[in-house]
């Protein structure tokens, strides 16, 4: 019981109140603002995190994490862009609403959808993660080994278009880890030399340069079309009165946000997966179940509701295997897991034995954080709609000069500003080539996981590779990782091969005789 | 598309190689069987290899995996951000030597005017607030040292 009243005096003290509201404002403009993204987000806040003291930065990215999955509805709603892929499906019925002078209304149901969303998947965290990490205490270097590769197998799941890709982006991320001290023997790996490289790549400048300084070059890319587009960038013109849900509106919605908190919950908790796909499937789930499924499309309130409570509940369900096994579910909880990491704290079963006090302060850090994200959503929605009027021409630099500013402020040093941008120009050219960020930074953060596990499991059995068969568990997440990598790849194509061998005995006249 | 696959290809295969060459001089596995430095590299490299091979044979034996896609590594406007990427070089560049406030300065202009800003009140403005806000925050707020022109050192 101290733990958690020392948890609440932390989270409650004044400069962990101040950084969990500025984390839950700076994601909510983040995620308002088209083209800006939660990873991007939490990468360019990351490196401020680093000067505090305790959790205080923790407790702010949690603030941006949340506060910028609510913040995509905002742009969504307004005007007809999704912030964030997660609101993608509230444009389906936001963006009518707000056409019929229904703007108030939809962003006062998506706010309130959106914190309802978050706090219950909050009590679903603390009420499944402490028992399964109980489960998972007992874990051995070899069941070690079997989540970091179940972990690196997410890849085929947060890749974009091409699996193969996102596999060789995995592979950069794991050699990129390699480079600086052996963790085993301490000897030098591919340090040529450089004293700079002895300590590793540092992960801060890659990560900000991955996520922001590329999605910046892409900024750029993007204002140079539509400055030459016919209409320009699209404006806010919808009016907005009132936001507080009506009574009726609140019970007509009330088992739809339920329904969708359930879901979101549930698909966070699984990795690889992430709020886009949560949404979408609450929103399907919203018009099968509504008794008015021909408003869907035309501005219906279950319509708007069910994809951001279920966007949103997926922040607590994707802590779950976060903090309990050390796997982060996509590109956001894969920065989050690296912060944790420079912060000191090693996420996985252990974490809540030896850091109670964090675990708890994680716990009320997300209420507190989904919380704020509301109150901010209700009182502050018209600045809001002021922030996304910012031009493009002034938002990229701000990003640029923040790139370079968060990168040099981690070791004080120019150099990891020039890793920053070189990162940044290989990433986005690699966007333009089909691949996706996450699977480096995963591969950067659970590849030195995975290799000392392995290599401490093969000296337990001296050099015997069956270690990794005779423990259960170890045997079942390597048989999921499996699964996870090749399902992706043969998933399709079984699929493909069924529908023409289906198609083909429908043509068949002897078929049915 | 296709020939880009095919050079993601070779330089997967190529990056394999090279990890192969550079581990040449560490232990792959001690005399007990006990796996050393070059293990785990090695095993990277070897994935790297499989994945060019995997990319290769997409292209050639299933093109319609990748039927109407294009890149576009040469337009005017990714030719814009090639700029842009270069002028963020130079103003590293100039941060290493003349510090924050002068690289700053200079960059945020010039990367407006390559985004097509063109009121001069707006620019300077522009520059003159970010410059202040982020020098007063880090510098005040968040005790982060910003780097300052090598005369003040």
């Amino acid at each position: 019981m101290s733990d958690l009243y020392q948890a609440l005096g932390v989270v409650f003290g004044y400069e962990a109140l101040l950084l969990t509201f500025l984390g839950t404002l700076a994601g909510i403009i983040i995620g308002a603002l088209p083209g800006l993204t939660v990873n991007m987000g939490i990468a360019l806040l990351m490196p401020l995190t680093f000067t505090f003291q305790g959790m205080g930065g923790i407790l702010m990215l949690l603030g941006v994490y949340c506060g910028a999955i609510y913040g995509g509805s905002i742009s969504a709603i307004l005007i007809n862009t999704p912030g964030t892929p997660a609101s993608a499906a509230t444009v389906l019925d936001g963006y009518p609403m707000a056409l019929k002078g229904e703007a108030g209304r939809a962003l006062g149901l998506s706010t309130a959808s959106s914190m309802f969303g978050g706090l219950f998947s909050a009590v679903a965290l603390v009420v499944v993660a402490p028992q399964l990490a109980k489960v998972a205490t007992g874990l051995s270097a070899p069941d070690y080994f079997a989540l970091g590769v179940f972990g690196i197998s997410i890849i085929t799941s947060v890749s974009s278009s091409s699996v193969i890709k996102g596999l060789i982006g995995g592979c950069i991320g794991l050699f990129i880890a390699t480079i600086g001290l052996d963790p085993m023997t301490a000897g030098m790996r591919f340090t040529f030399g450089s004293y700079y490289l002895m300590g590793g790549i540092s992960f801060v400048p890659i990560l900000v340069g991955l996520f922001a300084f590329s999605q910046a070059l892409l900024g750029i890319e993007e204002n140079w079309i539509e400055r030459r587009q016919p209409g320009g960038a699209r404006k806010v013109t919808a009016r907005i009165s009132r936001l507080l849900p009506s009574w009726a509106d609140f019970r007509r919605v009330l088992p739809t946000y339920l329904r969708s908190s359930v879901i979101g919950t549930a698909i966070g908790t699984i990795p690889g997966t992430g709020g886009d796909i949560a949404s979408f499937i609450s929103y399907t789930e919203a018009k099968r179940w509504s008794k008015h499924p021909e408003e869907f499309g035309h501005g219906s309130i279950e319509g708007v509701s069910a994809p951001e409570a279920g966007a949103n509940a997926v922040a607590g369900g994707a802590m779950v295997p976060l903090m309990t096994l050390g796997i982060p579910g996509d590109g956001a909880t894969a920065i989050m897991m690296g912060a944790f990491m420079v912060q000191g704290l090693s996420l996985g079963p252990l974490l809540f034995t030896e850091h109670p006090v964090e675990v708890n302060t994680i716990f009320i850090g997300l209420f507190l954080a989904n919380l704020m994200m509301g109150i901010l959503g209700f009182s502050g929605i018209r600045i809001f709609t002021r922030v996304m009027a910012v031009p493009r021409q002034i938002l990229v630099p701000i990003i640029l000069v923040l790139c370079a500013v968060g990168s040099y402020s981690v070791n004080n040093t120019m150099t990891d500003v020039f890793v920053m941008m070189i990162a940044g120009i290989f990433g986005y050219i690699m966007l333009k080539l089909d691949f996706s960020m996450s699977p480096i930074i995963i591969g950067i953060i659970l590849g030195p996981m995975a290799e000392s596990n392995l290599r401490r499991a093969l000296t337990m059995s001296d050099g015997d590779f069956s270690i990794f068969v005779r423990s259960p568990v170890c045997a079942t997440f390597l048989t999921i990782a499996l699964l996870t990598l090749f399902l992706p790849i043969v998933g399709p194509r079984i699929k493909a091969w069924w529908r023409l061998r289906g198609g083909n005995t429908a043509g068949d006249p002897s078929a049915g005789v | 598309m296709r020939h880009y696959n095919i050079m993601v290809a070779g330089l997967s295969i190529l990056m394999g190689g090279a990890i192969f060459w550079l581990s040449r001089d560490l232990t792959g596995f001690s005399e007990t069987g006990v796996p050393g430095e070059a293990f785990w590299p090695s095993m990277i490299a070897g994935l790297f290899i499989l994945l060019g091979l995997l990319q290769l044979a997409e292209v050639v034996f299933f093109p319609s995996v990748n039927a109407g896609r294009t890149v576009d590594l040469h337009s005017a406007p990714v030719r814009t951000s090639y700029v842009a990427a270069l002028v963020a070089l130079v103003f590293a560049t100039i941060m290493t030597w003349l510090g924050f406030i002068i690289g700053a300065v200079l960059f945020i202009p010039a990367i407006m005017l390559l985004m097509g800003e063109r009121r001069p009140l707006l620019i300077v403005g522009a520059t003159v607030a970010i410059v202040a806000v982020i020098w007063f925050v880090f510098v005040n707020f968040f005790n982060i040292t910003l780097p300052v022109a090598v005369f003040f050192e």
